[in-house]
């Protein structure tokens, strides 16, 4: 039987494929060399760099001040004196004569 | 039979929880709020999103934000593993469930009202601005750290002492 050629509706498939793969270059990202991008770092170090920065960071500082407060003051109610001791099978073969 | 006496202690286990809460409850807010239903974003009352580039500079801004909770919850993972690793700490995972909530909770409280209220560089619903949304975030804050409160208080168990780290078995064949 002869080979037969690949068929060309399998080759525009596989030619839209290879298309789809190959990514656009994006519009704005912030590390791209375009205009758009240009004015995205500007824009994240504008005037109001500080502030965002706090409103990113402070309430993560905040939060670990206080777990640092809980850690250092608090008294644990938690603490109690267990008898465990469990009697597991291998304290029981070690304990006999 | 033998009787050890041991001190137990929950607070280097409520320690780690509370840490991981706060992880665990920066990501519902990153992951739902800003990803997924984009009901605002870090800066969106500063910049609202209604251009590339402004979408963009908020993109960046969750991604730090996102990079905060990340650290959170490895220093949270961090805390447990070492928790886990003394015999002195009561296992409890009720103590843990619950101080997780608790985290949560007050990550809920701070952030609210740093970003919410006084920075006002975003709100719950931002289309909406300053809302009652704002306050059911506090509210839902002092719910959770209740709740988990009370989870931690409840657990009465008689905690066991993980005597694995230095009770040496020798192998049985």
């Amino acid at each position: 039987m002869p080979a037969s050629a690949p068929s060309p509706v399998l080759f525009a498939y596989a030619f839209a494929a290879l298309i789809a793969a190959a990514p656009p270059p994006a519009a704005a990202c912030p590390v791209c060399d375009n205009p758009g991008a240009r004015e995205v770092r500007a824009a994240l170090v504008d005037d109001d760099f500080a502030v965002n920065l706090m409103a990113a960071t402070l309430p993560s500082l905040v939060f670990m001040g206080f777990v640092a407060v809980v850690h250092f003051t608090s008294r644990d109610r938690g603490s109690r004196t267990s008898s465990e001791g469990r009697d597991t099978d291998y304290d029981r073969q070690k304990d006999q004569p | 039979m033998t009787t050890t006496r041991t001190r137990l202690t929950r607070r280097p286990l409520i320690i780690a929880g509370l840490v991981l809460g706060k992880g665990l409850g920066g990501f519902v807010d990153g992951i739902v709020f800003h990803q997924i239903l984009q009901i605002h974003h870090m800066l969106s009352a500063r910049r609202e999103p209604t251009n590339v580039v402004n979408m963009q500079v908020n993109m960046v801004w969750d991604g730090l934000f996102h990079t905060v909770t990340w650290i959170a919850t490895f220093i949270g993972v961090c805390l447990l593993f070492r928790a886990g690793k003394r015999s002195d700490v009561a296992w409890s995972g009720r103590a843990l469930f619950g101080s997780m909530l608790a985290g949560w909770g007050v990550f809920n409280l701070v952030e609210g009202l740093i970003d919410h209220h006084i920075l006002h560089v975003h709100h719950v619903v931002e289309r909406m601005g300053p809302s009652a949304w704002d306050y059911a975030f506090l509210a839902s804050g002092v719910v959770f750290i209740t709740a988990g409160w009370l989870i931690v208080r409840s657990d009465h168990s008689d905690h066991a002492r993980r005597s694995y780290a230095t009770d040496v078995r020798p192998a049985t064949i």
